[in-house]
């Protein structure tokens, strides 16, 4: 009796067990279908996700080809808006080598003045969108820095001295000036600053300072800075001045021109270098902008000892292509005026035929071209099967075009340097001895 | 008459419950079978499960949940059994549910004292608790320490204040304080002081 007691205690126990177990399984069961189900939720949701993401993609996608659009639009602009100032730029020069009156002269003076700053415009904002658009790519050739901030304060000297205001180059060291660079882009913020101290600065003087510290192996602390006694600028507007459309006096009433836009694209042209922008300045006393950089240094690249501007371009033999009547013939004129030997076509073919029959030391050739572009035309001539007779004449793309992959695209056509729309005779003079040197006559 | 105690008619659950306000995690019913067998034998233990009137005759799962008032329906049971008080075993069990605990979460023992433990029910044990099951009902604390003593005040939807009791005296055992627990109030709501003995100071 005591043991069948035992007995069924045992069993009860081991019934109690078995049920444990059992509950225990259909929870596990349970658990496992509800982490099945977790995971079907989770799958719909990530779908969902990567829809949403493939509608974020796409979004993006159509935003930067708006953006792309918008930049071809304003490219195409600056194109058409290039060819009719290269064309005022030249008749302008032009006309200032004709005998003229002192009033006349001055005329001429202010178109100039009105035709740079209309450039400066287009270009200004050519920038702003590309540095939008993330389209802004930094070269690093090595560059003389010195002859980048000496070459600015030149350009600007003229400005100065009409206005009595001491412009001066302060060069402080031994160092190298050649650092790897890109040389446009530091162009453009040295002469930024310095336009901007011309135009603010009625007396007085303006230093210029370049200095160049040797630091880390291989590298060079530069400076640029820029100190005038102009205006000056308020503590308020310090940090203003550096944004885009920002100047100190935004009333109707001020006298000196700009959009705005030159000082907030240096900046960040100079962060895009991992420099910088800074400013110290005082009302009434002036202001100093300096452009710092911790750049490396570069060697000086053999045989590109000055190009002796005054090199002689007499008798040089040039084919002028272009099909805008106008810009042929200033290109025309001001090449005679160099000494040059000058023949003329109005579009591609033309220039061909020519060239199947004439021997020339230099094409001008126009980008674009109706009947054939200029890449087309580069690319006959340097075609060995093709009639022309000298097929390794020095080519001039002479362009309006200023978007970089164009402007390769011509280089790789086989044009041997670029020269873009609108230039003035030094520029032009300066280009051609450029390239003739480096391709040679025949 | 205790609060658990009348009505539940717990012939008609259904094994393991969702977790609820009335489930409790399965763990505390299994540990609470052990203890009864390893302490008073099987034959009560099988008793205690008939007279109880739990269903499956307390075929628990710790992974599980299940109705608190089982628990409280097994205590009260085992109490006429042993010729205790249910609140006395409530109280016993609790400190036997700290050491098994402690033994399974071995993290309990990386607490620098007893008094740090308790202090951190609420920002510590609780959201552990939590983490692993998301939809367990817990008790709420709010806790004051100053130097000798802990002040907790517990709130439950359950009235099982002596098994909190014995949870924080297992704790004081676990770390061998010497302390003293007094009870104000009881069942759902209840202030707990604790206070360290003279000997046991050093330890804080």
């Amino acid at each position: 009796m005591a043991d069948s007691g035992q007995s069924e205690l045992w069993q009860r126990k081991a019934e109690r067990e078995r049920r444990g177990r059992v509950a225990a399984e259909r929870l596990s069961e349970r658990l496992s279908e509800e982490l099945r189900l977790s995971r079907c939720v989770l799958a719909a949701r990530t779908r969902e996700l990567e829809q949403r993401l493939a509608i974020a993609e796409a979004g993006m996608a159509d935003a930067e080809s708006r953006s792309k659009a918008k930049m071809r639009l304003l490219a195409n602009i600056s194109h058409e808006v290039r060819t009719p100032l290269n064309g005022l730029v030249g008749t302008l020069e032009l006309l200032r080598e004709t005998p003229l009156l002192a009033e006349q002269q001055r005329l001429v003076d202010a178109v100039m003045s009105c035709v740079d700053s209309l450039l400066d415009l287009i270009n200004s904002v050519l920038d702003t969108s590309r540095m939008d658009a993330g389209q802004i790519k930094l070269a690093s050739d090595p560059c003389n820095l010195r002859q980048i901030v000496e070459g600015s304060v030149e350009m600007f000297d003229a400005m100065c001295q009409a206005k009595n205001v001491r412009l001066e180059f302060v060069g402080i060291s031994d160092q190298s000036p050649w650092i790897l660079g890109d040389e446009v882009r530091i162009k453009q913020i040295v002469n930024n600053l310095v336009s901007n101290a011309a135009k603010f600065t009625d007396s007085g003087t303006i230093d210029v300072r370049l200095s160049l510290q040797a630091m880390a192996i291989g590298h060079i602390a530069v400076t640029v800075s820029v100190s005038d006694t102009g205006v000056g600028i308020p503590q308020a507007d310090q940090e203003r001045i550096f944004e885009e459309f920002e100047q100190v006096d935004t009333s109707s009433a001020r006298i000196v021109g700009g959009t705005g836009l030159g000082l907030s694209i240096a900046r960040q042209l100079a962060r895009m270098m991992g420099g910088d922008i800074t400013l110290q300045s005082e009302v009434g006393r002036g202001s100093t902008f300096a452009f710092a950089l911790l750049a490396r240094e570069a060697e000086p690249p053999e045989g590109m000892a000055a190009v002796d501007p005054a090199a002689s371009l007499e008798n040089l033999r040039v084919l002028v292509v272009d099909d805008n009547a106008q810009n042929r013939m200033i290109a025309s004129r001001m090449l005679a005026a160099m000494g040059c030997r000058v023949a003329s076509a109005e579009h591609g073919l033309r220039a061909l035929e020519i060239m199947e029959s004439g021997v020339f030391d230099l094409v001008l050739l126009d980008g674009q071209m109706p009947v054939m572009p200029g890449d087309q035309v580069a690319q006959v001539i340097r075609d060995p099967k093709s009639a022309v007779r000298n097929h390794d004449v020095a080519i001039l793309c002479v362009t309006a075009d200023v978007v970089s992959e164009r402007l390769q695209h011509y280089l790789a056509s086989g044009m041997d340097a670029v020269l873009t729309k609108p230039f003035r005779k030094s520029g032009l003079r300066q280009a051609v001895v450029d390239v003739v040197r480096r391709v040679g006559r025949p | 008459m205790f609060p658990w105690r009348g009505g539940l008619g717990l012939g008609a659950s259904q094994g393991p419950c969702q977790a609820d306000a009335l489930g409790m995690k399965g763990v505390v019913f299994v540990e609470l079978l052990d203890m009864c067998e390893e302490r008073y034998g099987l034959e009560v233990l099988d008793a205690v499960l008939q007279a109880s009137g739990v269903e499956h005759l307390g075929a628990y799962t710790s992974v599980g949940s299940y109705d608190w008032r089982e628990l409280a329906a097994i205590v009260d049971a085992l109490a006429a059994q042993v010729g205790e008080t249910p609140e006395a075993l409530m109280r016993a069990y609790g400190q036997h549910l700290f050491s098994v605990l402690a033994r399974s979460y071995p993290q309990i023992s990386e607490a620098a004292s007893a008094f740090d433990l308790l202090e951190n029910v609420e920002s510590y044990i609780h959201p552990e608790v939590r983490r692993l099951y998301p939809d367990a009902e817990l008790p709420h604390f709010d806790i004051v320490r100053s130097d000798d003593q802990i002040v907790m005040h517990y709130q439950s939807q359950r009235p099982l204040a002596d098994f909190a009791r014995g949870l924080i005296e297992g704790c004081l055992l676990h770390f061998a304080m010497a302390a003293d627990v007094e009870m104000e109030g009881g069942g759902r709501d209840c202030r707990f002081v604790v206070s360290c003995r003279q000997e046991s100071r050093a330890k804080f």
